[in-house]
């Protein structure tokens, strides 16, 4: 960079990480007790009614988590390759491409595979996109014995639920067929759980379940609002692990500890006015699926350029409520890229003043279609209402040889440039 | 019609585009739809004139300010169509929430032509019972929606009369594909393909009248010509949105000749009937979810969508005897991205064979004619 941005020293949550280790740790004891008692395996999408895995105690394995593991490893090439080799559409969702590659080419999979953990049934939700709909088509005939139970949600419009809290995930209103269709194919899906697991639905253990997830969601949002504090206290480096916590595990007592432990860190941080680096020189957003492969977040934070907003990370947190547990669950399908576009951009601005940045930087994950073929609209808006500049940069979340590093930092390079 | 040289004419995606906006400025309310999975019906009964909307740009230089390269050429032309203006008279944009791309399509047409009339049909992508009982009302709240816009009420029997109008229409275009795959229509396919997107944007009822000019012309023309059909391979096609009729053209220069297809511009969009004795609510979402051409997107519970879509090809196949399949996949296309090896496998058990052509503009004419020219061989040998 011509006007040179010195690199300072860095100051990652170390010991966010080691807790998000253990987290991870004992999400895998729990799928090999739970396959020692001879439960199911159920693979759930990102959006769909996690907390049913933990009331019915399923086995539970969410793919795109499992990817994203792959990628951040540098071990999603040669699975990508056996997708496209099978003729799988070169511009589907890398974390299909990946998911299936893991499949077709077990002996390239990390961790065996999904975990070694071949699914009883999957769940085909069309509750965020419907690539998920698609691909749990793809699961159910590359494993043909495999049940396939399907779950659809609404396009959220502005109509049906007014303005949305989309941290939260809570919506003005519900409009009535919309609450009572989702509602009544959750118990559908109940049902399939106490027949799939030969258990009756545990109305008090399933109270407990949402009680934990409640405490979970709520940490999660206090984290993402301690995010916006001045200096920016957490690395997105550490930050990007909180989506497995969010989208999948929240039900998890492990999940809790983690989330509170967390918390108490960051708000520690937050307290003595720390940062991810000593001197804080510009604060961007970000949007867009984390290219897991890569560092770059790293690479702009140890240069004073910090992350206080990340939309992605944000998309994937929920106020669950305890008292409302049916509707938690369909609340789940109110991720920004299930909802009106124009009422997310709205919301974006608001969030954007909060932070206060000087910047946005988007990610457009190829293959990807709900969140890259709304960033422009999106980067106009920020430009328009905030004199917010913004970039795009091309990123696939887990092929790295798309994207890499050195031109992504050289295109961003001359953004910041612009910026100081 | 004098002789077939009218049937490219008033087929033509142009002429057809000329008659809509001839409409539009007698006054009549035109509709942009961006699926054909949105019962028509409705519209057309509401005296609405349902557009479907297609891109004729295949050189793209604006859309790239929204949709990125890889995104399908359907979508990137609509949205280029739109910021060049060309859907300025357009009264309202319709879309459904199947597919991700028709959603962000939808939104960026609402952001680019801020239309009078937006509206987005949330079509359930599950066959059941629940299904088809929540799409009802959102066909009755879509309906209401466009009686507060037209500013009167749709009663039954309008819906009734657009329902038998849709029908008779495509009885009509089946029976165009009738002809054809017996060697009684001295048409190709291109124009076949003219014959059925038009149908898409102008009324139906006078779409009718021009199919019956046209069956008598070539009543009275079939006498004379020989259509040759016997000596070349049959084909079917198999894909989405194919709306560029060189692509078949190169392909009957090459020997073939395509009887079917399982095209949203083909079979898909007419070849099954509302139910004209049931309430028409539910005929509607009878038709759309549950028994019409099974659409790729939508599935019964506990079942895999492909084996439906596999037997309605199948069937296809076995009735226009075909002897092979050409998949048309645009390279953007998400669902056959997804699709498409298993409709490959699944054909391999049917010992059918088929090749894929990944569609990508501008059109690379000589590799597709290697290509076509290959699997025609090919599909000759396995009878020799």
């Amino acid at each position: 960079m011509s006007k040179e941005l010195k690199v300072q020293s860095w100051r990652p949550l170390e010991e966010v990480q080691k807790l998000f280790r253990e987290t991870f740790q004992s999400h895998i004891f729990r799928l090999l007790q739970l396959r020692e008692k001879g439960k199911p395996v159920g693979w759930f999408w990102a959006g769909s009614p996690v907390e049913l895995a933990y009331v019915f105690d399923v086995a539970n394995i969410f793919p795109e988590q499992y990817t994203a593991f792959c990628a951040a490893r540098k071990k999603s090439d040669k699975l990508i390759d056996a997708a496209i080799e099978y003729q799988y559409g070169e511009f589907t969702c890398d974390y299909l491409k990946c998911s299936v590659g893991s499949i077709l080419n077990s002996e390239a999979a990390p961790l065996g595979g999904h975990c070694g953990l071949k699914p009883d049934f999957v769940l085909d939700s069309r509750m965020c996109c419907y690539g998920h709909h698609a691909m749990s088509e793809i699961f159910a005939n590359l494993y043909t014995e495999v049940k396939r139970f399907i779950i659809d949600a609404p396009y959220w419009t502005k109509e049906m639920v007014g303005k949305v809290d989309f941290l939260t995930k809570m919506p003005e209103r519900i409009s009535e067929e919309e609450l009572e269709f989702v509602i009544a194919q959750l118990w559908d899906l109940m049902h399939f759980l106490e027949e799939i697991t030969g258990e009756k639905l545990d109305e008090e253990h399933m109270k407990r379940v949402f009680e934990v997830s409640e405490k979970t969601s709520r940490n999660l949002i206090e984290i993402a609002n301690l995010m916006l504090s001045k200096p920016t206290p957490m690395s997105q480096m550490d930050y990007r692990d909180f989506p497995a916590i969010g989208f999948f595990i929240t039900a998890a007592d492990y999940a809790l500890h983690f989330t509170e432990k967390s918390l108490e860190i960051i708000k520690e941080r937050v307290k003595k006015k720390e940062g991810v680096v000593e001197e804080e020189k510009l604060r961007l957003m970000s949007q867009g699926i984390i290219p897991w492969y890569s560092e770059l977040y790293k690479y702009y934070e140890e240069r004073g350029v910090t992350f206080p907003l990340n939309l992605y990370v944000e998309s994937t947190f929920y106020l669950i409520e305890a008292s409302k547990p049916l509707e938690s669950l369909l609340r789940r399908s109110m991720l920004p890229i299930n909802c009106d576009i124009d009422a997310w951009i709205e919301s974006v601005v608001r969030r954007a003043k909060l932070a206060d940045v000087d910047g946005a930087i988007m990610f457009e994950n190829i293959g990807c279609r709900p969140i890259s073929f709304g960033l422009r609209a999106l980067k106009e808006v920020l430009w328009q209402e905030l004199g917010i500049p913004s970039i795009i940069v091309e990123a696939p979340q887990c092929d790295p040889r798309i994207m890499p590093l050195e031109r992504a930092i050289l295109k961003m390079n001359a953004f910041i440039e612009s910026l100081l | 019609m004098d002789s077939l040289t009218d049937v490219k004419r008033w087929f033509s995606k142009s002429n057809a585009i000329n008659l809509a906006k001839e409409l539009h400025v007698k006054g009549k309310k035109v509709f942009g739809l961006v699926s054909w999975s949105i019962p028509e019906e409705i519209v057309y009964a509401a005296d609405v004139l349902p557009f479907r909307l297609f891109g004729n740009s295949y050189f793209i230089e604006k859309a790239h300010m929204y949709l990125p390269s890889w995104c399908c050429s359907y979508a990137r032309s609509c949205l280029e169509e739109a910021l060049n203006e060309r859907f300025k008279w357009l009264d309202g944009v319709v879309a459904s929430k199947l597919e991700d791309t028709c959603i962000a399509l939808f939104y960026l047409l609402r952001h680019i032509m801020k239309p009078k009339f937006t509206y987005l049909l949330q079509v359930p992508v599950i066959k059941s019972e629940k299904g088809k009982e929540y799409f009802i009302k959102e066909i009755m709240r879509f309906e209401k929606v466009m009686e507060d816009f037209i500013g009167r009420t749709i009663f039954d029997e309008d819906l009734r009369r657009a329902i038998r109008v849709y029908n008779e229409n495509r009885r009509l275009l089946k029976m165009i594909y009738e002809m054809r795959g017996k060697g009684h229509l001295p048409l190709r396919s291109a124009e076949v393909l003219d014959i059925v997107t038009s149908s898409m944007l102008i009324p139906k009822d006078e779409h009718s009248k021009l199919i019956k000019d046209l069956l008598d012309s070539v009543n009275k023309m079939r006498r004379r010509e020989e259509s040759g059909i016997e000596e070349k391979v049959r084909l079917h096609i198999s894909g989405t949105e194919v709306l560029d009729p060189e692509v078949l053209q190169i392909i009957e220069d090459c020997g073939a000749v395509i009887v079917s297809d399982d095209l949203n511009t083909g079979t898909i969009y007419f070849w099954s009937e509302v139910d004209e004795k049931e309430d028409p609510y539910e005929a509607l979402a009878e038709q759309y979810l549950l028994r019409g051409a099974p659409n790729i997107l939508v599935t019964r519970q506990l079942s895999r969508g492909v084996d439906e879509r596999i037997e309605y090809m199948r069937s296809l196949i076995e009735e226009f005897n075909a002897e092979g399949v050409i998949f048309l996949i645009d390279r953007g296309c998400e669902v056959l991205g997804h699709a498409y090896p298993h409709l490959r496998d699944n054909l391999r058990k049917l010992n059918i064979p088929s090749l894929r052509l990944d569609l990508d503009y501008p059109i690379s004419r000589e590799h597709y004619v290697t290509r076509v020219r290959a699997f025609i061989e090919m599909v000759r040998g396995k009878h020799v």
